[in-house]
């Protein structure tokens, strides 16, 4: 559409490209090589948990500080450099312009911005694994003291303090959230001021909509985490004592900072996920998705909850009883919305000429494996549960039951629904189904059985149980050796990911510029689209789910079709 | 500050009606500046009732320098009235690096002027590390200062493309940043009860 951008190099064409969909790639592939790191570490710590004091394969042997280090890296990296770039720059970037029918982001060079932002914070956390302290190994919710570290606050010494693993993290998040916040910007103004002509808000794919709620839940909760960031850093670096109580500071002040956003942080990446989930739903049910209005005003609904239930996290911090009793509350309620959302999505699925296709498979195993995970979070978020579970593998098997679904599953129902558009090519259906048997499966076979131990009273982040008899019975061996193995499949069946992602992507079959037959403007045009997305800039006449219209010939009517 | 609805033509992408987008770029940023301030605020105002008022600010420590500041703010007060009539002039003739200029300079005036205060409490033997009383006002009132630069430059900016660009209208731009700027000016008596009066 423009001759301008004809002539450019290679660096401003893939490097330092201002196209979102180039963005979205670099986050994309950024995302995924995180990933890897992440569940090399897993494979690292599990195995050190089911065969303590064993050399591990491609590894060696993890001493007990080691082994702190990897799950809190396991966890901050797996959030913040997985699931953030995946679900929400990723998606937003590849997704937003093209579904709302426009060439480009409102701010196309605070977009380029934001991504190298993301990929210098990624450095710096990996940098931590260099220098002479080791990655942190306080736990990815870099509490203090442990964060704080007196030892540095007597002495301040910039440099010294600088290269240990505790300050290069929180650089490298207060990075990411930088990163994370110019992309968000860039998202709700692109949305709100580029849309097609003809599409009102409420003709909005839902994803659309559900990428611009995460960006209002982070942008709303964002500030405070900064905030303490960026106090925890002056602590280490120029030895403030805000969060250290020997000297009038306040620990559990880092607490309330950090959850303020944790929780909110988890719609954050649960919506795009379910926004991909009602696409793929409704697409190939081949029926409107129900409730449209209804799923917008729940999720309303849940961002305003969101920030009200944060200190269910610190049922055990001291915090006052009173207090715990309003945030349990607070977060029963919240699940309301969220179920209600869920049960949209099976009546969607109600009556609705249901194809089992590749992405049409990863979303029910999100509903299937998320509404696990949901339901146990009704179980923590009461306090007097809460307590006697609290850092046990309880609490480990429920987050993995919904972080686990929301980051993979969710991206990989999107990854496979959107290839053929993206890429101009498909895939290996039959690769791409046992792909997700596998993953379906190990996951369960991983997880589940740490639910059990967790309820038996196994305590989180201990590397070696042996000194515990209590937790040494043949079934608590066993139980942690079948959860490995299982976690072990489960890595290893990316491969098959990997595989035909590399392999679809040289020799893949040339997609169809709509193969779904879905509605949204993405697919009114080519696969792959042009720089520009549009050779004519689409007008929409319609909502996005008009699937199975009588008196149409065809059971799909595009938003743009002129009748 | 409302554009028109573009007008449809297939070949380039459409604008809709509303706020441009340079503006609303600074909107949605300040939502999350104020709640960053939120945090700072909320945290010092823990702090602070935990400490008797005998022990605020601790014994040995200097005295912050109350009425001074109050005259540095007056400074920063003005340069909201000068920017203001900044961005009403410039719908009327565009001419504004009068009144543009003065701004950043009663700007500048106000950071050169509270960075002489940081040197004098610092000389008094108030650094980062002498207790919770003087971490809590170099955090806030460094973060405020960080942010009243980076204001600075972005009215150096908008002036700087004014003057290159003398047909473009640029009022989206000017407004953004004079947005931010209000925001600037806005927090500082908020802070400036809570860190020097309190
Ligand atoms: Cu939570």
């Amino acid at each position: 559409m423009n001759i301008a951008h004809h002539e450019m190099s290679f660096w401003r064409r893939y490097i330092f490209s201002t196209d979102h969909k180039v963005i979205g790639f670099q986050y994309l592939i950024t995302g995924l090589i995180m990933a890897a790191i992440g569940g090399y570490l897993a494979y690292v710590f599990r195995y050190n948990l089911a065969f303590p004091a064993e050399s591990i394969p491609l590894f060696g042997s993890l001493g007990p500080k080691e082994y702190n280090a990897f799950i809190t890296s396991h966890g901050a990296i797996m959030i913040f450099w997985v699931a953030m770039p995946l679900l929400l720059a990723a998606l937003g970037n590849l997704l937003i312009p093209t579904m709302i029918g426009t060439d480009d982001m409102a701010f196309p060079t605070l977009n380029m911005l934001s991504y190298w932002f993301f990929f210098l914070s990624a450095i710096v956390l990996l940098l931590s694994f260099f220098v002479p302290s080791g990655p942190f190994d306080g736990g990815w919710t870099l509490y203090p003291p442990l964060s704080a570290d007196a030892y540095i606050n007597t002495e301040p010494d910039i440099w010294k303090s600088f290269m240990t693993g505790g300050t290069l993290i929180i650089l490298a998040l207060a990075l990411e959230f930088v990163s994370m916040l110019m992309g968000g910007i860039n998202f709700l103004v692109t949305t709100i001021n580029k849309r097609a002509k003809g599409m009102t808000l409420l003709k909005m794919p839902i994803v659309v909509w559900f990428i611009n709620f995460a960006v209002i839940d982070f942008m709303f909760s964002v500030g405070p985490i900064i905030a303490g960031a960026f106090m925890l850093l002056l602590d280490r670096v120029a030895g403030t004592g805000f969060f250290d109580a020997y000297r009038g500071g306040d620990p559990v002040l880092f607490q309330h900072m950090f959850w303020f956003f944790g929780h909110p942080e988890v719609y954050v990446l649960l919506f795009p996920s379910l926004g991909v989930i009602a696409e793929v739903i409704s697409t190939f049910s081949r029926k409107a998705l129900f409730g449209y209005k209804f799923i917008i005003k729940a999720s309303l609904i849940a961002i305003v909850l969101s920030v009200v239930v944060w200190a269910h996290h610190q049922f055990i911090a001291g915090i006052d009883p009173r207090m715990a009793t309003f945030f349990s509350i607070g977060t029963i309620l919240i699940s309301i919305p969220f179920a209600g959302i869920m049960l949209s999505y099976i009546a969607t699925l109600w009556g609705g000429n249901i194809q089992l296709k590749v992405p049409m498979m990863w979303a029910l195993g999100f509903i299937a494996i998320f509404l696990v995970g949901g339901l146990t979070g009704l179980y923590l978020g009461s306090d007097t549960f809460d307590i006697y579970v609290h850092d046990t593998s309880f609490v480990v098997a429920h987050f993995h039951y919904t972080l686990f679904p929301i980051t993979f599953f969710g991206f990989f129902a999107a990854f496979y629904y959107w290839f053929p558009k993206f890429t101009g090519r498909m895939y290996n259906t039959v690769l791409a189904k046992i792909h997700f048997w596998f993953t379906f499966i190990f996951f369960q076979g991983f997880a589940f059985p740490i639910f059990f131990l967790g309820l038996d009273g196994q305590h989180r982040r201990i590397n070696d149980y042996s000194a515990f008899d209590s937790l040494m019975s043949s079934w608590h061996i066993s139980f942690r050796q079948f959860a490995t193995i299982s976690a072990i499949i489960l890595i290893l069946s990316q491969f098959i990911f990997l595989f035909n992602l590399l392999k679809s992507l040289r020799s893949g079959k040339k997609s169809e510029e709509n193969p779904w037959k879905a509605n949204t403007l993405e697919w009114q045009t080519t696969s792959p689209p042009p720089h520009g997305n549009f050779v004519k800039y689409p007008q929409v006449y319609r909502d996005p789910y008009d699937y199975g219209n009588p008196d149409m010939k065809e059971d799909y009517l595009p938003q743009n079709k002129v009748i | 500050m409302i554009s028109e609805d573009s007008v449809f033509n297939p070949d380039t992408p459409y604008i809709q009606k509303g706020i441009p987008s340079a503006v609303l770029g600074v909107i949605t940023l300040l939502f999350t500046e104020l709640m960053f301030f939120a945090a700072l605020i909320s945290a010092f105002i823990v702090n602070r009732a935990d400490v008797p008022a005998s022990e605020w600010p601790p014994p040995g420590q200097p005295r912050l320098p109350v009425l001074s500041t109050l005259f540095n703010s007056l400074f920063l007060l003005v340069s909201a009235f000068t920017l203001a009539l900044a961005v009403r002039k410039y719908k009327k003739d565009k001419k504004i690096a009068f009144w543009l200029i003065l701004t950043i300079l009663l700007a500048s005036l106000f950071i050169l002027l509270q960075g002489a205060e940081w040197v004098r409490l610092i000389n008094f033997g108030m650094t980062s590390s002498s207790g919770l009383y003087a971490a809590f006002f170099y955090t806030i009132v460094g973060a405020h200062a960080f942010h009243a630069l980076f204001g600075v430059a972005a009215l150096i900016y908008i002036q700087l493309r004014i003057r290159r660009n003398k047909k473009k209208n640029l009022s989206a731009e000017l407004t953004a940043g004079a947005l931010y700027w209000f925001f600037v000016v806005g927090i500082w008596p908020v802070l400036y009860i809570l860190v020097y009066l309190s």
